[in-house]
Parts: C-alpha cells; sequence; structure tokens
C-alpha cells in the first residue's frame, strides 16, 4: 500500500507520532483550528495490523502450533527505570502522549479579573526548585512565560478596515489559504528539506512544539474571548469557515511561528552549513508571516491577532527549544493589546531579528521579562532525545 | 415604467460629462474633487484662476503644484490638468464660456485623502542630473508598479535605477517631501535607495514592509493594491519597457514611473484615467529635463514614456484632446527628443463599433439599427458616441431614436444644436440619455451621444436603466451614401485584479459573425460582410494621434496578429487631406504561443516572472527599442518602428504579413525574453 509522500500523514507514521498523542487528549477540540489535524485517529482506531481476518488467523494459527502450556522459568533482565533509551522503542504516539505531559505538566495560566489588568492571561512555566523524595512533592515556582492583554473593542474596530482592504487578495491566495488549514510543517518543509522518511524526527520535534503552541494559545483565546471580525461586520464575509474559538492571538501565527523558530534554531544547532546563513531564518519568518497574513486575507482575523501570535508563538519557541536543550533562564512576553496602535498593520520584522536571532521589544505593547533559572531546570530528557534525534538527521554525511 | 420627454439642455461641449456629473451628484457620493484636463488657447492658468473669479467660481479650480509660476504666466494652447468641482466643470462644460475653457475632459474622483494642496508650488527650474553619456531616461505611465523589483536596480541591490517614482494614490502624509505633490506621494531615488537599504537583511528585501514605507501597499489606506497581487499590469509593462538583469544598466537609463490613481470605484459615472495621464507626463517631463550629460550638460537626455492604457471611445481622427495633448506634449524639438509608445487597444472582437452608411431617405437602407446590449449587474453608466462625418452644414443630417430594452422608443434627435431626449422612471430619476453637441474645432464635427445609468444599484434599486437590448435606430436625413457615421461604445470593463465593478456593453447585431466554420473567432471581418458593427475601427481612441508610436500584439509561435489587437483605419480629421495613421505602426509579441498567452516579465515579487498579454505588453517592448535608438543617437520615433516592422516582417513566414490596418509597418522581431524561451 501506497502513501502519498506529505509530512502529514505517512502510513509508517501510523498516526503521525506527536499528534498521534495529542489525539489521545480526546479530540482537543482546539486542533479544530487546524482541520488537517481531524484526520488523526490517535488511539482510537483500528491498526492496519490488527484487521479480523489476521486476527481470526492468528487465534487458528496458535491452536496450531503453540502446543501444551509450560510455565516460564528463564532469566528476565528487567529494563532500566526512566530511561530516554526507551523512547526509541515507543511507537510515535506513544512517544507523543509523553512528550505533551513533559510540556504540559510544567505550565500554568492564570487569568484574574479582579487583578492589576482585568484583561491579561498569564502562562506560567513550572519550576521544580527542589527535588520530590518518596511521598514529599516537589517544592515548584511559577516563573512568568507569557502575558496578553486584550485590545480594546475600538482598536479591533479600526483594524476591521485593514481586514476588509486585505480581502482583495483573495483571489491571489485562495490556493494558500486553503492548503494552510493543514500544518504550517507543510509550507517550512519547502524551505529545509524535510520528509517523514528522511527526517521523521525533525517532522515529529516539530508537531511536538505545534501542540504546545496550540495548547498555549487555545488556553489565551479561550480567556481573552475575542470577537472575530465577522462578528463586527457583515460585510467581511470570510472566503473560509471562521473558527469557534477567539480571534486572538491567531492559532496560525503563533503556531507558524513557533515553528519557524523551533527549525531554525534545530538546524543552527547542528552546525552544518549553511544553515547559519541568516536567509534561512529570514526565509522561515516570512513563511510565518506569510500564512499569518493569509488569515487576515481570508477575513478571520485582524493583523494584530497576527502580532500577538508571532510574539506567543516566537516567545514558545524559544521556550520548546530550552526544555530540549537546557537553559539557565526564561525569557518570557507581555503582550499588551490595550496599547497597540489601532490602525497599524502586522509586521513580523518589528517582532524578531534574524541577525541577533533574538525578539525585539515595542514598548509599550511588547516587552519582554527575563527570569533566572537553576541550571539545565528547563530541560526535560526526553524532549532532549527526541532533539538529538531529530538534530541527527541534519548532520552531513 | 419609462417614458422619455424633450429637454432643452444647455449648450454643453461634452454631454457625457454632463451625464457623468449629474450620476455621481445623484449616487450621494460626497468627494468634491474631480481631476479633469483643460484645452486652453491663448489663456494662461492664471487667466483662468481670475475668470473663475470673475465668475463666481473662486476656489472651485485648483492648479496642480507642478505648474510653476512660469508655467501659469504662459499663454499658449495647451492642456492642463486640474482639480475642479462639479460646479466649475458643469460651467466649463457650456460652450464659449467666460472662464475661457475650449475643450474639457473629466477624469476621476480624487478623493480628499489623497489630495495635499499645501505642496510647494515647483521652480521653473529643477537642478540638473548629470548620467553618462549614451544615457536615455524610460518612463512607465501605469498602475501597480512594483519598483523595487531586482530587474530596477543596480548592481548593488541597494540601489534602484528608479529616479522618480510618484504613487497618485499613496497617502500624502507619509511624504518625507522631498517631492511635493498636489497628489499621493512621489520619491526620488536616495529615499528609495534609503529604504531599499533599510530592509534588506540576508540578501533579502522585506517587501511588504519596502512597500508600505513607500506608500505603495499600506493596507490601512483605500483602494485596490494592485502590486501586493502575483502579478501587477505595471511591473510587467515596466519590466519590458525598462527592465534589466542586475548588473547590466547601472547608470545609464534612469526610469521615472507614475502610479495613476487605483481608487476609482466609487465613481459610477465611469471613472476616465486620461487627466491622471496627462498629469503624470507633466511630471515626467519636468523631471527627464534634468538629467543631462556628463559630457555636456548643455544637452537633454533623450526620454521615451510607455503608457499602455487603452479606451475604445473618442473622435478617432486625432483631434481629441487627449490625442491633441499627447501630439503637443510630445512635439520634436530641437535638442530635446521625446517619444512614446502606446498600445493599439485590446478592442478587436469588443464589438465596441459599428460604420454606418446610409442610402438617401425614402430609399432601403435610409436606416440602421444597431442593437446597443446592456449587461445586468453593470454598476457604472454606460455610453455610445455617434460621430458625424465633416460636412459643410453640419445640421439636420441624421435623427436619432433610441428604445431602451422594453420600451418605449424616443423621439428623435437630430444633429441640431439642442436637440434632447430624456429618460425618466416613473419617479422621475433621469436613466438616459439621448444627445446631440457640436464638437469644437479641431474636431468640428457633430456628436450625439446616448448614455444610461448603472444597470443594477444596490443603494437605489428604483434608479438603474434597464439591461438587455437598447435598439439605436440611425435614420438618414442629409447624408450622401459615402458619408460614413462612426459609432463607438465606450470602455466600461473592471480590469484584471480590481473589484468587479464596470461590464462591458456591445453592439449585439445578428449580422455580426464572432466564429468561422470551425469555431474560431474570426479576427477579422468577413470578406463581403456588410454588417455595420466591425472589427475595423477599433484602435484605442487616444491613439489616433499624429506622433505616438502604437502598437499591435501578436503570437510569436505562429506569426498571426492576437485577435484582441484592434484595427485601424481611423477617421480623416476634417480638413485633412488623408488619416494621421492607418492604424498601428507595427506589432510587438504579445503571445508566446496560442496556449501560452503572454510573455513573461517582472511578478510582483523579486525573482518572479509572469505571463501577461494585450496590447499592453507590446507597447513597452517598442519603447525599449525606441529607448534603444534614441540612446545610440538614433531616430526612434513611429515612423522608426514602423521601419522595423517592415524590416522584421519578413522573417515571419508562414503566414503572410497582417493586413496593414492591424500591423502597420509589420511585425516586429522579439526585443527582449525574460525566462525561458516558452516557445521552443
Amino acid at each position: 500500500m501506497t502513501f502519498p509522500e506529505t509530512t502529514l500523514q505517512q502510513g509508517g507514521f501510523g498516526g503521525f507520532g506527536g499528534f498521534g498523542g495529542f489525539g489521545g487528549f480526546g479530540g482537543f477540540g482546539g486542533f479544530g483550528g487546524f482541520g488537517g489535524f481531524g484526520g488523526f485517529g490517535g488511539f482510537g482506531g483500528i491498526s492496519p495490523s490488527d484487521q479480523p481476518l489476521l486476527v481470526n488467523a492468528l487465534i487458528a494459527n496458535r491452536d496450531g502450533i503453540a502446543g501444551t502450556w509450560q510455565p516460564v522459568t528463564a532469566a528476565i533482565q528487567e529494563n532500566n527505570l526512566e530511561t530516554a533509551a526507551y523512547l526509541a522503542r515507543l511507537s510515535p504516539a506513544v512517544r507523543g502522549s509523553i512528550f505533551g505531559f513533559e510540556l504540559a505538566s510544567r505550565l500554568g495560566f492564570t487569568f484574574d479579573p479582579a487583578g492589576n489588568n482585568p484583561r491579561a492571561g498569564h502562562v506560567w512555566h513550572l519550576e521544580l526548585t527542589s527535588g520530590a523524595n518518596g511521598v514529599v512533592p516537589p517544592d515548584t515556582d511559577y516563573k512568568p512565560l507569557a502575558t496578553m492583554v486584550r485590545p480594546t473593542v475600538a482598536i479591533f474596530r479600526n483594524q476591521l478596515d485593514l481586514v476588509a482592504n486585505y480581502a482583495d487578495l483573495r483571489q491571489d491566495r485562495a490556493a494558500e489559504v486553503i492548503a494552510q488549514l493543514g500544518t504550517p510543517t507543510e509550507f517550512l518543509r519547502s524551505i529545509a528539506y524535510m520528509n517523514p522518511s528522511r527526517t521523521p524526527f525533525t517532522i515529529e520535534l516539530l508537531s511536538v512544539a505545534h501542540g504546545l503552541a496550540n495548547l498555549v494559545e487555545m488556553r489565551m483565546k479561550y480567556a481573552l474571548a475575542c470577537k472575530r471580525p465577522m462578528e463586527f461586520s457583515p460585510q467581511i464575509q470570510p472566503m473560509i469557515l471562521t473558527p469557534t474559538h477567539g480571534s486572538l492571538p491567531s492559532g496560525h501565527s503563533t503556531e507558524s511561528f513557533t515553528l519557524a523558530r523551533v527549525l531554525w534554531l534545530l538546524l543552527r544547532d547542528t552546525g552544518v552549513v549553511p544553515y547559519s546563513d541568516d536567509v534561512w531564518g529570514e526565509m522561515m519568518m516570512r513563511q510565518a508571516a506569510r500564512i499569518a497574513i493569509n488569515r487576515t486575507v481570508a477575513g478571520v482575523h485582524f493583523p494584530v491577532d497576527s502580532v500577538a501570535g508571532a510574539i506567543l508563538g516566537l516567545t514558545l519557541g524559544a521556550y520548546f527549544v530550552g526544555r530540549c536543550t537546557g537553559a539557565n533562564q526564561l525569557n518570557g512576553w507581555t503582550f499588551d493589546g490595550a496599547q497597540y496602535p489601532s490602525n497599524d498593520d502586522f509586521n513580523w520584522t518589528l517582532l524578531y531579528d534574524v541577525a541577533t536571532q533574538s525578539q525585539t521589544p515595542q514598548a509599550p505593547w511588547a516587552t519582554q521579562t527575563v527570569t533566572a533559572l537553576d541550571a539545565n531546570a528547563l530541560q526535560s530528557a526526553s524532549l532532549a532525545w527526541l532533539w538529538n534525534q531529530a538534530k541527527s538527521e541534519w548532520l552531513d554525511i | 415604467m419609462l417614458n422619455w420627454y424633450k429637454d432643452t439642455p444647455a449648450d454643453v461641449i461634452d454631454p457625457i460629462m454632463a451625464f457623468r456629473l449629474e450620476i455621481v451628484a445623484r449616487s450621494g457620493v460626497t468627494e468634491q474633487w474631480w481631476s479633469a484636463i483643460l484645452e486652453l488657447e491663448d489663456l494662461s492658468l492664471k487667466d483662468l484662476l481670475e475668470n473663475a473669479r470673475n465668475a463666481g467660481l473662486e476656489g472651485t479650480v485648483i492648479i496642480p503644484n507642478l505648474y510653476s509660476d512660469e508655467d501659469r504666466d504662459r499663454e499658449e494652447i495647451q492642456y492642463p490638468t486640474v482639480y475642479a468641482t462639479s460646479a466649475f466643470l458643469n460651467a466649463a462644460n457650456i460652450r464659449d464660456n467666460p472662464l475661457g475653457v475650449k475643450r474639457l475632459l473629466c477624469g476621476t474622483i480624487v478623493p480628499d485623502a489623497v489630495l495635499d494642496f499645501g505642496a510647494g508650488r515647483w521652480p521653473a527650474a529643477l537642478p540638473n542630473i548629470l548620467v553618462p553619456d549614451g544615457s536615455v531616461v524610460t518612463a512607465v505611465i501605469d498602475n501597480g508598479i512594483a519598483f523595487a523589483h531586482e530587474l530596477f536596480r543596480k548592481t548593488d541591490p541597494t540601489k534602484s535605477r528608479v529616479a522618480f517614482a510618484w504613487i497618485m494614490d499613496a497617502d500624502p502624509s507619509a511624504s518625507a517631501g522631498t517631492v511635493p505633490v498636489s497628489q499621493g506621494r512621489a520619491l526620488a531615488n536616495d529615499e528609495i535607495d534609503m529604504l531599499l537599504a533599510n530592509n534588506t537583511a540576508a540578501g533579502l528585501l522585506d517587501e511588504d514592509t519596502f512597500y508600505h514605507q513607500a506608500g505603495l501597499i499600506d493596507f490601512a489606506w483605500p483602494g485596490v493594491k494592485q502590486a501586493a497581487l502575483r502579478v501587477s499590469h505595471g511591473t510587467h509593462v515596466m519590466g519590458l519597457a525598462a527592465g534589466s538583469e542586475p548588473g547590466t544598466v547601472d547608470d545609464t537609463n534612469p526610469i521615472i514611473c507614475v502610479q495613476l490613481p487605483t481608487d476609482v470605484t466609487m465613481d459610477v459615472s465611469g471613472a476616465d484615467l486620461l487627466p491622471s495621464l496627462a498629469l503624470a507626463t507633466v511630471f515626467i517631463k519636468k523631471m527627464a529635463k534634468r538629467f543631462r550629460y556628463q559630457s555636456d550638460p548643455g544637452k537633454r537626455v533623450p526620454l521615451v514614456v510607455n503608457f499602455s492604457y487603452g479606451n475604445f471611445a473618442g473622435p478617432h481622427d486625432g483631434t481629441g484632446i487627449v490625442e491633441k495633448m499627447l501630439d503637443r506634449k510630445f512635439r520634436p524639438l530641437p535638442n530635446r527628443e521625446r517619444q512614446l509608445a502606446l498600445p493599439a487597444g485590446n478592442g478587436n472582437l469588443a464589438r465596441s463599433h459599428a460604420r454606418v452608411r446610409l442610402e438617401p431617405p425614402g430609399d432601403e437602407g435610409d436606416e440602421v439599427e444597431l442593437h446597443w446590449r446592456l449587461p445586468p449587474d453593470d454598476l457604472t453608466a454606460s455610453y455610445v458616441e455617434i460621430w458625424m462625418p465633416c460636412v459643410e452644414d453640419p445640421d439636420n443630417l441624421v435623427e436619432v431614436t433610441v428604445e431602451p430594452a422594453g420600451g418605449p422608443e424616443s423621439d428623435p434627435v437630430t444633429t441640431t444644436a439642442g436637440s434632447m431626449q430624456v429618460l425618466e422612471t416613473d419617479q422621475n430619476l433621469v436613466v438616459g440619455r439621448l444627445w446631440y453637441a457640436f464638437q469644437p474645432s479641431p474636431t468640428d464635427r457633430g456628436l450625439i451621444t446616448v448614455s444610461a445609468a448603472p444597470t443594477f444599484s444596490h443603494d437605489n434599486p428604483a434608479d438603474v436603466a434597464p439591461s438587455g437590448v437598447w435598439k439605436i435606430r440611425i435614420r438618414n436625413l442629409n447624408l450622401t451614401p459615402v458619408d460614413s457615421v462612426e459609432v463607438w461604445v465606450r470602455r466600461d470593463e473592471t480590469l484584471p485584479g480590481f473589484p468587479r465593478f464596470g461590464r462591458q456593453s456591445y453592439f449585439d447585431n445578428d449580422c455580426y459573425d464572432r466564429f468561422n466554420a470551425f469555431g474560431a473567432p474570426l479576427p477579422i471581418d468577413p470578406p463581403g460582410s456588410t454588417c455595420v458593427v466591425r472589427r475595423a475601427g477599433t484602435l484605442s481612441g487616444f491613439a489616433c494621434g499624429e506622433r505616438p508610436a502604437v502598437l499591435a500584439g501578436f503570437v510569436e509561435s505562429s506569426g498571426e496578429l492576437a485577435i484582441y489587437s484592434a484595427a485601424g483605419p481611423i477617421t480623416t480629421a476634417c480638413g485633412a487631406s488623408h488619416p494621421t495613421r492607418t492604424g498601428p505602426d507595427a506589432a510587438a509579441v504579445s503571445d508566446d504561443t496560442r496556449v501560452l498567452h503572454g510573455i513573461l516579465s517582472a511578478g510582483s515579487r523579486n525573482g518572479s516572472l509572469v505571463a501577461l498579454n494585450g496590447t499592453s505588453v507590446a507597447a513597452p517592448q517598442a519603447a525599449r527599442w525606441m529607448a534603444g535608438r534614441l540612446a545610440g543617437g538614433l531616430s526612434g520615433n513611429r515612423v522608426a518602428v514602423n521601419a522595423k516592422g517592415a524590416a522584421d516582417d519578413p522573417g515571419f513566414v508562414p503566414p503572410p504579413k497582417p493586413a496593414l490596418p492591424r500591423v502597420g509597418g509589420g511585425r516586429m522581431d522579439r526585443i527582449v525574453r525574460f525566462g525561458p524561451n516558452r516557445k521552443a
């Protein structure tokens, strides 16, 4: 049986590693945003190996050859406990659950309507400050990762003019808009040489990062509950189905920028020429921005949604790589939507500098908070394993 | 229920303009300013303002800042573009008006937001710009010009060959002010270079930010951003006219480009960009004058202008206001070489022209009925122009009636001053008009116009003209069988990339055979056809002047003329012994093959080549050739283009050379090829 060669679906990939795992989270309504993921049955479906004919044959087959039961007396060597090497034996779907747990178990979210800023949602990284011992739980501390403040209705209303003007590009961008309902990986693989047979772990790494972005953005969208453009005007008439979740931050923007940053950091980490050249980073960021802007063309997002998504995505991208490779500080970012200049379009170059590979602050609406962490407290052993597997796919032969 | 009534109109020169102003006034659009070309004879701009003041019309006409004090003092035949209110335009449209306006042509509504009447007036003399010997300036007037494309850059990718770029519909408030303009925003070379340098990272130009900062593509600003599309007309055309691979041409071919306003969609009366064209030529001429040779600063660098735009209407004898304006602006002067390339137009199969010859009254054939089909959902007004022949006594030549779809038929309008019929709805809304007006010298012939309101309106569904076939009947009164009445439909279609707005009306007479026996479109009128609706005579209305080089398009692989490429002949001007031209001067490639339409040139974004067809892409190739000739000190006028076509044409066998009214001198060899040879 031949499967189409795309990064999305490949038979051998059995429901796509990382996302198989996320499938396990049960429908994860959030993924509705990326319709392409709907196809991933995750744990639900019948494996191609367990078709009824084969199952019945195996039953009859055992009766035919197994003979009388014999008790086991041979020595059995136990597996090592909690070891990353074990991951290589697991299906991508199972690994997806483990990676998902690693990421989600260290996140926190608060929203305090009565607090200092009644419109702000906060994402936290949960740091373990001392190890657990027996039944004694670890000491923990929440460190700021991302804060988003909802823009005012006046800002969204002004942004609506931009949305209306972008509609002129719809015919030009229709193919991209539809194709980008799927994963941004399809568009990044046209820049970096990814193929399910050549770079399965890179694709798995990106899908895990994608899952992180999706988790966080959906939680934030839920909290901020921003109305979509079509809720402001009947004349926007989006060219695609408007998703049920809130408008800001843009999920496409968050996910594309997360993936763009993770991928470029991975390629740079390999030390392989020419990936350290700025043009690779420039192209990946352009791609992310194009995907984000196409959602405005389609009529489902305000430019400010893309701004918020880009800040969140860039932040999560760096954070994710920190979880893989370790870091002794956490770079948290705040997007204050209420301070955003209401007529301004989305411009990614204001938010990220390719030459220095760093996010750039734009006071007063985009600001950074750096928090020191214990050495390597950020790193997850299982994520580090995945990172190294992915990295090895790019080394020169 | 519609009915006609007779009205006694003011004695206007341009009935279509009068109808346009009325339609717009009624549509509730509150924009104040229109662009318009005036024809002034022995009247200075200062005197015009004085006349306006005396007529109680002070402040209703604004002279753009490009016109210097000296320009404003000059008394000569001149064709200034001005901004004017409907009050001024209506007053100036009256024959022998006290303002001193001889003729005028109304352009588009210009939104207040793009106007900057505070822009500083240009001095008479601007500083020289020295360029190497052998240089030539190329200017392009178009729409959607992505001027940062690499084909317009120097060896250093942060240096542009574009000397000046005027974006007529940009936000003026973002202007750096180095080139003050009354409308939109103009950038000089150093500003463009600075934007290129600031927005280049990792060897790639961030075009989103570049064009945003340049004011070309700002989504917070209204209007269509053609250059934001993958294929943009202006970028493609400018690539053909002056594009060069980076590193091949640095300083010897500076470019001046002007983007005409694109925000014309609010004009339900049918916008006309020609006044903006005229203003663009003033800008270009003044800027081009500054280019001098390093070795001899007294000598002016030659200029070639390309304007790939066509229309259907006009007298087609070279006497129209735009034709006269272009002939005057590009007249040869000692030490000042200026040439203009125009497309023949794409209206060959548009069924936009009828040639009517009538038998004596009472004989069979003394009447012709034209079936003018108005499409439904046409959001702009539609017009037909019925031009009379030159005769001693212009009165009572023919009588014309109009029966709109569903009736009733009007009473006749004759070629007599003040003859007019008005079509109104039962709610007394005027939705059509039939109107005679004699066109003054140098045209000197009668014109009957049929005007129809839009056939659809969201705001006023009752205030529309009926779509369907309108029967226009022309009956002979005093013409001889050799006199021709020439009829054209005005162009009304929506251009690619623009929101669907206008729809093209056409003549739908049964006698017109569209296809041959195999079902292919017939590119020429079938031999022996007596049908009044004709392919012959569809040449773009303002391409009928004496001086511009006019280009047809042909298919490179087959050598056949493109089926859309419009045809001559044109009409002989009154008092002239022969017409200014028989048709285009030559043909250039406009399609690579019959199935690979168009030819490749610059797409909107760097590194991209896209295909576009039409005579729009033929003209700039000729402009490129003309520029090369002028740079070498050779002649590069329309005669030279014609001779080039004639010299190259024998290379195309088969088929034989197309007929003269469609091809002129002949088919020119391929001038420039970007990308692969698609016909190979």
